[in-house]
């Protein structure tokens, strides 16, 4: 996120078309929850700031926002979240539930069926995405067979792997965040790989938060085979993209690995330097009512910020994970698509079952084989 | 409408009894983004209500005429905003069927957590009403009840537990309630007594001439049952 955001400063600052230089404030709460609300406070109040990217789980930005309505400031917040939320003075730049929890939960019922296993850590982002994945499956006459929560940091999945082996299900929706996430995925694709040799392999892992970095930091024969729903992958086949990529290399080293919450926050930066171009202030009125007039060409695609709910209208994608770290682009929306954070206008059958061009007759296996068929 | 399932409130029509200020338009923003219509009235004028789903009041300024219905029985989920969070005020709404807050000065949050709470509270609510009025009338009539067992007792020469049989088996077979049966049983075992008038009334119905007619046989019944066990 810290990179991705200081890219575009430093990339608005370089461009002549700016009249004015952005100059980053940096402040660490080092993941702890009650720590932004003091770094929140030492950047509004002490250093005069008014404008801030950051925070990426739930916990955080709920923490953080009633400070920012009270100094009447702007969070531009650059993670994809669970939705039913909409406060004035934030800008949701990452992906609402219609935009990534949505698509996924149509896949995973037309590709793999309808009997998931849900594990999450144990806070407000898997509780909540859990429970719409839950509602689809429902609505659709499927079922959750279990919904398991570990707390932050537990890399004990013993049981967990265990209950999936005796109950079978279709496939896992997994919102484990961090180590968790890790230790989950590498003992799965051990035990997954055992299986293998005299039976069926478990079913597939599929979530919407495993992203590039975090595929590295398995160890090589675990990081293959996930699918994640995403509005960016770093393999997105773009001329703005590549351009991304390029610039994104050239400034962290070759090895640096672009995630979509990379992307995300470089996309929150250049919003809010477009909206203050167009504003001609940083008045925070000002600069959100701008917000909603432009689009703003960026390496995932268009990326608007709607004038109702202040998210962004974003394309949705699905991507299958590869050994090398990256992301086999599965599925890319027909363009962005306008995001409902409420999820007021979905209909959990209408939209799963018709959530692409790709008939829900056709199994997985013919899928796939039409897409190797179109590359 | 359900709080757990998926666009539970849009379509819905919420009425806003308030003054127009920002806190009115920070509601309205907030409604529209979870997809409900909104109607928009002064809180203190009499006007014709609007046919609607759920209703916000500024609870500083609405009186007693302003809902149109008895006091305390309101017809919709009403959710009160509050400006001056007084125990005066507060008791006001509570006494007008209340099922939610809202506290000023109005933000995106928390008016997704009143509507939910406004509408389980209220359907909770009515659900309860309705359940104490029927419990209510089948306490009144229980009188009646009583009555007609001492009767379906002395006419058909039968135990307590005998007339109480005989009347559950007929209140199953006519799909009326205990209670009903006993007062129709009661009307034309008074009409025997009284002449055509109550006869008429009592036997207008199909299933007042069946209650005789079986209570009749079902009379011989148990006393051939009786004869056989003696």
């Amino acid at each position: 996120m810290l990179s991705g955001a200081l890219l575009a400063i430093e990339e608005i600052s370089a461009d002549a078309s700016f009249d004015f230089k952005l100059t980053p404030v940096i402040e660490n709460p080092g993941g702890s929850v009650p720590c932004y609300y003091a770094c929140c406070e030492t950047l509004l109040r002490k250093r005069g700031v008014s404008h801030v990217v950051g925070c990426y789980t739930s916990s955080s930005r709920k923490e953080v926002i009633p400070f920012f309505e009270r100094c009447d400031a702007l969070l531009w917040y650059p993670s994809h979240y669970e939705g039913f939320e909409c406060s004035d003075n934030v800008i949701y730049v990452g992906a609402s539930p219609n935009q990534h929890i949505v698509p996924l939960a149509g896949y995973l019922m037309s590709a793999f069926g309808r009997r998931g296993y849900c594990v999450g850590s144990n806070y407000i982002w898997p509780w909540e995405s859990t429970r719409i994945m839950r509602q689809i499956l429902e609505a659709n006459g499927g079922t959750v067979v279990a919904e398991r929560y570990l707390p932050l940091g537990v890399k004990d999945v013993k049981h967990i792997i265990d209950e999936i082996g005796d109950l079978e299900p279709d496939f896992i929706y997994n919102s484990l965040i961090g180590e968790s996430c890790y230790a989950f995925i590498e003992a799965y694709s051990a035990a997954s790989a055992r299986r293998g040799v005299s039976g069926l392999p478990l079913p597939i892992i599929a979530s919407c938060t495993l992203s590039e970095p975090e595929l590295l930091a398995l160890r090589p024969e675990a990081r293959g085979g996930h699918i994640s729903s995403s509005v960016y992958f770093q393999t997105i086949d773009s001329a703005e993209n590549h351009r991304f990529i390029h610039r994104y290399r050239k400034r962290f080293g070759s090895s640096a690995v672009a995630s979509a919450d990379a992307e995300a926050s470089y996309v929150a930066v250049l919003l809010l330097a477009h909206a203050i171009r167009r504003a001609r202030s940083t008045e925070i009125e000002a600069v959100r009512r701008a917000t909603h007039e432009f689009t703003l060409e960026a390496p995932q695609g268009a990326v608007h910020v709607d004038s109702e709910n202040n998210h962004c209208h974003l394309t949705p994608r699905l991507g299958r994970s590869t050994k090398n770290g990256d992301f086999e682009i599965l599925y890319t929306a027909d363009g962005p698509l306008r995001p409902d954070p409420y999820l007021v206008w979905f209909d959990p059958i209408r939209d799963t079952r018709n959530w692409s061009s790709i008939g829900q007759d056709q199994s997985y296996c013919q899928w796939i084989e039409t897409q190797e068929m179109h590359r | 409408m359900n709080c757990n399932a998926f666009s539970s409130f849009r379509g819905k029509t919420a009425l806003i009894l308030h003054d127009p200020d920002r806190d009115q338009r920070a509601l309205v923003a907030q409604l529209s983004r979870l997809g409900l219509i909104v109607e928009q009235r002064c809180p203190t004028g009499r006007h014709e209500w609007p046919q609607v789903d759920i209703c916000f009041f500024d609870a500083d300024r609405c009186r007693n005429h302003t809902f149109p219905w008895t006091k305390g029985e309101p017809r919709v989920p009403l959710i009160a905003i509050m400006g001056s969070e007084t125990p005066e005020r507060i008791q006001w709404s509570l006494s007008h069927g209340t099922s939610a807050f809202l506290v000023k000065p109005i933000r995106s949050t928390g008016t997704y957590v009143a509507l939910v709470t406004s509408i389980q509270n209220f359907a909770q609510r009515k659900a309860f009403l309705a359940d104490m009025r029927e419990l209510q009338e089948r306490v009144r009539a229980r009188r009646l009840m009583f009555k007609a067992l001492l009767k379906l007792m002395i006419n058909s020469n039968l135990t307590d537990d005998e007339a109480f049989e005989e009347l559950r088996l007929e209140s199953m077979r006519c799909q009326v309630s205990m209670e009903e049966l006993s007062l129709t049983y009661l009307r034309e075992e008074i009409s025997s007594y009284h002449g055509s008038a109550l006869n008429q009334a009592g036997t207008s119905t199909g299933r007042s001439s069946k209650v005789t007619l079986l209570a009749s046989r079902r009379a011989g019944n148990y006393s051939r049952s009786k004869n056989v066990a003696s």
